[in-house]
């Protein structure tokens, strides 16, 4: 990989269970692998 | 999907979550995750809100009917974005893992 390095942009949606998930909440805590995906076939 | 499921205690153990961003309906999303029994979260973007910011973002990336995968460090920073050429194509879970590796060597390094 090259050297990217981009401040993520964050956002809230809310899961499959209802709940806010806010890509800022990981930060400090966690990487995040985000995935761009239909899950249908 | 199946393909990170099968090692979604690879990724945590890592440091690392799986956000999954879906340009279908709620609905639909929720149906899936069910049927599929999947342990991380999954989130509907109908209106492809969030997609068209992180295609802004970047320039790289297309995303709408191709998927794209991106690693974001703990500081919130994209360190790593792959971009599919076809129907799911994502890279494969040993490069991704290698890459929170190495991340998390980095900041080890940088705390000591």
């Amino acid at each position: 990989m090259a050297n990217l390095k981009i401040q993520a942009k964050n956002f809230t949606l809310k899961d499959t269970r209802g709940q806010d998930i806010r890509l800022s909440d990981y930060e400090g805590e966690k990487n995040v692998v985000l995935v761009f995906n239909r899950s249908i076939l | 999907m199946a393909q990170l499921r099968q090692d979604y205690e690879q990724f945590t153990a890592r440091d690392a979550e799986i956000l999954v961003v879906s340009p279908e309906t709620a609905e639909e999303v929720a149906k899936f995750w069910q049927d599929q029994d999947l342990p991380f979260p999954g989130m509907a973007d109908a209106d492809h809100k969030v997609a068209d910011a992180y295609e802004q973002k970047v320039s790289m990336l297309r995303l709408g009917r191709l998927p794209a995968l991106m690693v974001i460090d703990k500081e919130g920073n994209i360190r790593y974005a792959h971009q599919g050429g076809f129907m799911h194509d994502i890279p494969e879970n040993k490069e991704v893992l290698a890459v929170l590796e190495r991340l998390n060597a980095v900041q080890e390094l940088s705390k000591a």
